[in-house]
Protein backbone atom coordinates (compact mmCIF):
# COMPACT_ATOMS: atom_id res chain seq x y z
CA UNK A 1 0.00 0.00 0.00
CA UNK A 2 1.29 3.48 -1.15
CA UNK A 3 1.20 6.51 1.48
CA UNK A 4 -0.98 8.15 -1.00
CA UNK A 5 -3.37 5.35 -0.80
CA UNK A 6 -3.17 5.01 2.85
CA UNK A 7 -3.35 8.88 3.81
CA UNK A 8 -6.19 9.49 1.54
CA UNK A 9 -9.11 7.89 2.96
CA UNK A 10 -7.95 9.63 6.42
CA UNK A 11 -8.07 12.88 4.48
CA UNK A 12 -11.27 12.25 2.65
CA UNK A 13 -12.70 10.99 6.31
CA UNK A 14 -11.63 14.43 7.57
CA UNK A 15 -12.77 16.71 4.43
CA UNK A 16 -16.15 14.80 5.69
CA UNK A 17 -16.04 15.90 9.41
CA UNK A 18 -15.13 19.35 8.29
CA UNK A 19 -18.20 19.48 5.97
CA UNK A 20 -20.29 18.78 8.20
CA UNK A 21 -18.93 21.02 11.10
CA UNK A 22 -19.12 24.03 8.44
CA UNK A 23 -22.34 23.47 6.80
CA UNK A 24 -25.44 25.32 8.51
CA UNK A 25 -28.13 23.74 10.29
CA UNK A 26 -30.88 24.31 7.65
CA UNK A 27 -28.93 22.38 4.98
CA UNK A 28 -27.37 19.91 7.07
CA UNK A 29 -29.48 16.94 5.79
CA UNK A 30 -28.33 17.53 1.88
CA UNK A 31 -24.34 17.69 3.53
CA UNK A 32 -25.17 14.48 5.63
CA UNK A 33 -26.23 12.94 2.34
CA UNK A 34 -23.52 14.02 0.14
CA UNK A 35 -20.92 12.61 2.91
CA UNK A 36 -22.73 9.01 3.42
CA UNK A 37 -22.33 8.20 -0.32
CA UNK A 38 -18.53 8.58 0.01
CA UNK A 39 -18.83 5.15 2.05
CA UNK A 40 -20.08 4.04 -1.20
CA UNK A 41 -17.50 5.06 -3.09
CA UNK A 42 -14.13 2.97 -3.53
CA UNK A 43 -11.23 4.58 -5.83
CA UNK A 44 -9.05 6.54 -2.90
CA UNK A 45 -8.33 9.04 -5.23
CA UNK A 46 -12.57 9.45 -6.28
CA UNK A 47 -13.08 9.42 -2.39
CA UNK A 48 -11.22 12.43 -1.84
CA UNK A 49 -12.77 14.58 -5.29
CA UNK A 50 -15.97 13.38 -3.64
CA UNK A 51 -14.89 14.62 -0.24
CA UNK A 52 -13.58 17.87 -1.44
CA UNK A 53 -16.69 18.30 -3.16
CA UNK A 54 -18.73 17.87 0.29
CA UNK A 55 -16.45 20.45 1.59
CA UNK A 56 -17.13 23.01 -1.29
CA UNK A 57 -21.09 22.60 -1.12
CA UNK A 58 -21.14 22.54 2.42
CA UNK A 59 -19.04 26.78 2.55
CA UNK A 60 -21.11 27.31 -0.60
CA UNK A 61 -24.75 27.04 1.33
CA UNK A 62 -22.57 28.86 4.61
CA UNK A 63 -21.89 31.85 1.98
CA UNK A 64 -25.74 31.27 0.67
CA UNK A 65 -27.00 32.24 3.98
CA UNK A 66 -24.60 35.18 4.58
CA UNK A 67 -25.98 36.92 1.15
CA UNK A 68 -28.17 39.73 1.98
CA UNK A 69 -30.35 39.33 -1.56
CA UNK A 70 -31.13 35.89 -0.50
CA UNK A 71 -34.37 35.10 1.18
CA UNK A 72 -32.73 32.74 2.87
CA UNK A 73 -30.94 35.19 4.48
CA UNK A 74 -29.23 34.33 8.26
CA UNK A 75 -30.32 35.58 11.56
CA UNK A 76 -27.54 37.34 12.92
CA UNK A 77 -26.88 39.32 9.56
CA UNK A 78 -30.80 40.37 9.54
CA UNK A 79 -30.81 41.58 13.47
CA UNK A 80 -27.30 43.57 12.91
CA UNK A 81 -28.87 44.82 9.65
CA UNK A 82 -32.02 46.41 12.34
CA UNK A 83 -30.35 47.28 14.86
CA UNK A 84 -28.12 49.75 12.77
CA UNK A 85 -30.69 50.69 10.62
CA UNK A 86 -33.66 51.20 13.36
CA UNK A 87 -32.16 51.55 16.86
CA UNK A 88 -31.39 55.01 16.11
CA UNK A 89 -34.16 56.30 14.62
CA UNK A 90 -36.20 53.97 17.46
CA UNK A 91 -34.87 55.50 20.07
CA UNK A 92 -35.42 58.96 18.76
CA UNK A 93 -39.01 58.14 17.93
CA UNK A 94 -39.28 57.22 21.82
CA UNK A 95 -37.46 59.99 23.16
CA UNK A 96 -39.18 62.71 21.04
CA UNK A 97 -42.74 60.93 22.39
CA UNK A 98 -41.43 61.14 25.77
CA UNK A 99 -40.87 64.88 25.20
CA UNK A 100 -44.03 65.58 23.83
CA UNK A 101 -46.08 63.94 26.91
CA UNK A 102 -43.83 66.16 28.89
CA UNK A 103 -44.57 69.02 27.16
CA UNK A 104 -40.95 69.72 26.50
CA UNK A 105 -41.46 70.00 22.55
CA UNK A 106 -43.63 71.92 21.20
CA UNK A 107 -46.60 69.62 19.95
CA UNK A 108 -46.99 70.73 16.41
CA UNK A 109 -43.11 70.29 15.91
CA UNK A 110 -43.32 67.02 18.51
CA UNK A 111 -45.71 65.68 15.95
CA UNK A 112 -43.87 66.35 12.68
CA UNK A 113 -41.39 64.66 14.16
CA UNK A 114 -42.83 61.34 15.75
CA UNK A 115 -44.51 60.58 12.29
CA UNK A 116 -41.28 60.99 10.53
CA UNK A 117 -39.63 58.53 12.90
CA UNK A 118 -42.17 55.98 13.09
CA UNK A 119 -40.29 54.20 10.50
CA UNK A 120 -38.11 53.20 13.09
CA UNK A 121 -40.22 51.40 15.35
CA UNK A 122 -42.39 49.55 12.23
CA UNK A 123 -39.20 48.46 10.78
CA UNK A 124 -37.87 47.01 13.82
CA UNK A 125 -40.95 45.23 14.82
CA UNK A 126 -41.27 43.96 10.62
CA UNK A 127 -37.85 42.80 10.94
CA UNK A 128 -38.17 40.75 14.33
CA UNK A 129 -41.28 39.21 12.59
CA UNK A 130 -38.50 37.69 10.19
CA UNK A 131 -36.25 37.15 12.92
CA UNK A 132 -38.86 35.26 14.64
CA UNK A 133 -39.20 33.19 11.18
CA UNK A 134 -42.82 33.84 10.69
CA UNK A 135 -43.99 34.39 7.14
CA UNK A 136 -45.35 37.82 7.17
CA UNK A 137 -48.42 38.01 4.01
CA UNK A 138 -48.70 41.66 4.02
CA UNK A 139 -44.68 42.08 2.96
CA UNK A 140 -45.73 44.28 0.15
CA UNK A 141 -47.46 46.47 1.68
CA UNK A 142 -45.63 47.13 4.85
CA UNK A 143 -42.45 47.48 2.63
CA UNK A 144 -44.54 50.21 0.99
CA UNK A 145 -45.89 51.48 3.97
CA UNK A 146 -42.21 52.06 5.51
CA UNK A 147 -41.16 53.38 2.14
CA UNK A 148 -44.02 56.32 2.81
CA UNK A 149 -42.64 56.50 6.10
CA UNK A 150 -38.75 57.08 5.18
CA UNK A 151 -40.35 59.74 2.21
CA UNK A 152 -42.05 61.26 5.00
CA UNK A 153 -38.69 61.77 6.85
CA UNK A 154 -37.22 63.59 3.98
CA UNK A 155 -39.81 66.01 3.73
CA UNK A 156 -39.54 66.85 7.21
CA UNK A 157 -35.84 66.69 7.14
CA UNK A 158 -36.66 69.88 4.40
CA UNK A 159 -39.71 71.56 6.13
CA UNK A 160 -38.00 71.30 10.14
CA UNK A 161 -34.69 73.88 9.07
CA UNK A 162 -37.16 76.60 7.51
CA UNK A 163 -39.03 76.34 11.09
CA UNK A 164 -35.39 77.26 12.62
CA UNK A 165 -36.03 74.58 15.13
CA UNK A 166 -33.26 73.61 17.49
CA UNK A 167 -33.54 70.16 16.95
CA UNK A 168 -31.91 70.38 13.78
CA UNK A 169 -28.62 71.66 14.78
CA UNK A 170 -26.56 68.58 13.33
CA UNK A 171 -28.40 67.98 9.87
CA UNK A 172 -25.44 65.44 8.35
CA UNK A 173 -26.02 63.11 11.19
CA UNK A 174 -29.66 63.14 11.43
CA UNK A 175 -29.70 62.95 8.19
CA UNK A 176 -27.78 59.39 8.12
CA UNK A 177 -29.13 58.00 11.25
CA UNK A 178 -33.11 59.27 10.41
CA UNK A 179 -33.26 58.83 6.77
CA UNK A 180 -29.77 57.06 4.60
CA UNK A 181 -30.25 53.82 7.49
CA UNK A 182 -33.60 53.36 7.61
CA UNK A 183 -33.85 54.05 3.47
CA UNK A 184 -31.47 51.32 2.91
CA UNK A 185 -32.97 48.80 5.39
CA UNK A 186 -36.28 49.38 4.05
CA UNK A 187 -34.88 49.05 0.08
CA UNK A 188 -34.04 45.38 1.40
CA UNK A 189 -36.95 44.50 2.57
CA UNK A 190 -38.63 45.23 -0.36
CA UNK A 191 -36.26 43.47 -2.39
CA UNK A 192 -37.06 40.28 -0.32
CA UNK A 193 -40.36 41.48 -0.11
CA UNK A 194 -40.63 41.11 -4.28
CA UNK A 195 -38.18 38.33 -4.59
CA UNK A 196 -40.62 35.81 -2.18
CA UNK A 197 -43.50 34.18 -4.03
CA UNK A 198 -46.43 33.65 -1.56
CA UNK A 199 -46.10 30.25 -1.70
CA UNK A 200 -42.74 30.54 -0.29
CA UNK A 201 -41.92 31.57 3.27
CA UNK A 202 -39.28 33.87 4.33
CA UNK A 203 -36.78 31.27 6.14
CA UNK A 204 -34.32 33.46 8.09
CA UNK A 205 -31.66 30.98 8.99
CA UNK A 206 -31.05 30.32 12.54
CA UNK A 207 -27.74 31.40 13.86
CA UNK A 208 -25.04 28.45 13.93
CA UNK B 1 -43.26 36.64 -7.64
CA UNK B 2 -39.47 35.43 -7.81
CA UNK B 3 -37.86 35.87 -10.84
CA UNK B 4 -37.59 32.71 -13.41
CA UNK B 5 -33.70 32.47 -13.42
CA UNK B 6 -32.47 30.70 -16.50
CA UNK B 7 -31.43 27.33 -15.49
CA UNK B 8 -27.37 26.06 -15.75
CA UNK B 9 -25.85 23.70 -17.60
CA UNK B 10 -25.14 21.75 -14.64
CA UNK B 11 -28.86 21.99 -13.83
CA UNK B 12 -30.05 20.94 -16.87
CA UNK B 13 -27.95 17.79 -16.86
CA UNK B 14 -29.24 16.78 -13.58
CA UNK B 15 -32.78 17.39 -14.77
CA UNK B 16 -32.50 15.30 -17.66
CA UNK B 17 -30.89 12.85 -15.20
CA UNK B 18 -33.87 12.63 -13.20
CA UNK B 19 -36.48 12.87 -15.63
CA UNK B 20 -34.90 9.86 -17.68
CA UNK B 21 -35.86 7.72 -14.90
CA UNK B 22 -38.92 9.31 -13.53
CA UNK B 23 -40.12 6.87 -11.12
CA UNK B 24 -36.91 5.53 -9.96
CA UNK B 25 -35.01 6.99 -6.72
CA UNK B 26 -31.68 7.60 -7.29
CA UNK B 27 -28.63 8.67 -4.87
CA UNK B 28 -26.19 11.51 -5.29
CA UNK B 29 -23.58 9.13 -6.47
CA UNK B 30 -25.45 7.49 -9.19
CA UNK B 31 -26.42 10.98 -10.16
CA UNK B 32 -23.11 12.42 -10.12
CA UNK B 33 -21.79 9.42 -12.53
CA UNK B 34 -24.64 10.02 -14.73
CA UNK B 35 -24.23 14.02 -15.23
CA UNK B 36 -20.25 13.77 -15.00
CA UNK B 37 -21.08 16.40 -11.90
CA UNK B 38 -18.56 16.88 -9.00
CA UNK B 39 -20.45 16.65 -5.34
CA UNK B 40 -19.46 19.85 -4.68
CA UNK B 41 -21.81 21.38 -7.63
CA UNK B 42 -24.67 18.43 -7.84
CA UNK B 43 -25.62 19.31 -4.07
CA UNK B 44 -26.41 23.09 -3.77
CA UNK B 45 -28.12 21.96 -7.27
CA UNK B 46 -30.46 18.97 -5.90
CA UNK B 47 -30.67 21.02 -2.63
CA UNK B 48 -32.30 24.45 -5.17
CA UNK B 49 -34.50 21.44 -6.43
CA UNK B 50 -35.34 20.23 -3.47
CA UNK B 51 -36.39 23.93 -1.87
CA UNK B 52 -38.62 24.71 -4.75
CA UNK B 53 -40.62 21.61 -4.48
CA UNK B 54 -39.34 19.90 -7.76
CA UNK B 55 -37.71 16.93 -5.80
CA UNK B 56 -38.72 14.11 -3.37
CA UNK B 57 -36.22 12.56 -1.22
CA UNK B 58 -35.94 10.71 1.37
CA UNK B 59 -33.82 8.05 3.17
CA UNK B 60 -33.17 4.51 2.35
CA UNK B 61 -31.17 1.97 4.90
CA UNK B 62 -28.07 0.32 3.03
CA UNK B 63 -28.43 -3.28 1.99
CA UNK B 64 -24.37 -3.75 2.72
CA UNK B 65 -23.77 -3.96 6.05
CA UNK B 66 -21.97 -1.66 8.09
CA UNK B 67 -22.82 1.34 5.44
CA UNK B 68 -24.84 4.35 6.12
CA UNK B 69 -28.04 5.35 4.72
CA UNK B 70 -28.15 6.68 1.83
CA UNK B 71 -30.45 10.59 0.71
CA UNK B 72 -32.37 9.53 -2.56
CA UNK B 73 -34.30 11.91 -4.86
CA UNK B 74 -36.77 11.76 -8.03
CA UNK B 75 -38.68 14.48 -9.50
CA UNK B 76 -42.05 15.36 -8.08
CA UNK B 77 -44.96 15.80 -10.94
CA UNK B 78 -44.42 19.17 -10.92
CA UNK B 79 -40.55 19.00 -11.23
CA UNK B 80 -41.16 16.55 -13.50
CA UNK B 81 -42.97 18.89 -16.09
CA UNK B 82 -40.89 21.93 -14.78
CA UNK B 83 -37.41 19.24 -16.37
CA UNK B 84 -39.49 18.74 -19.60
CA UNK B 85 -40.09 22.38 -19.78
CA UNK B 86 -36.44 23.09 -19.39
CA UNK B 87 -35.45 20.40 -21.65
CA UNK B 88 -37.49 21.54 -24.58
CA UNK B 89 -35.69 24.67 -24.28
CA UNK B 90 -32.34 22.92 -24.52
CA UNK B 91 -30.99 22.51 -28.35
CA UNK B 92 -30.43 18.83 -29.39
CA UNK B 93 -27.72 17.12 -27.52
CA UNK B 94 -26.93 19.54 -25.15
CA UNK B 95 -29.02 17.75 -22.13
CA UNK B 96 -26.84 15.84 -20.53
CA UNK B 97 -22.61 16.40 -19.78
CA UNK B 98 -21.38 13.02 -19.21
CA UNK B 99 -19.94 10.92 -21.81
CA UNK B 100 -21.09 8.32 -19.88
CA UNK B 101 -25.06 9.17 -20.09
CA UNK B 102 -24.48 8.91 -23.97
CA UNK B 103 -23.61 5.66 -23.78
CA UNK B 104 -26.23 4.52 -20.89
Amino acid sequence: MTVGAFLSPQLSRALRRHALRACPPPRLELIRAAANELDYVTSPTESLIWSIGIVRASYWERLRSMSIASPLISKPVLLLEALICFLPVSFFWSEISLDVITGLIPRTEGLLLITSAMVGPLGMASFGELLLGKAPIDASFRAFTLALLVAWAAVVEFILPLTSSILWSLPWRDGVLLLLLPLAAVGHYSFLACNTSSSDTWRPQPAS
Amino acid sequence: MPRQRKCSAQSVAVLSALVSLPRTWQHGYELSKLTGLASGTLYPILGRLDDRGYLESKWLESTQAGRPPRHVYRLTTRGSSYAREVLDQQPDGQTMTSPYYAKA
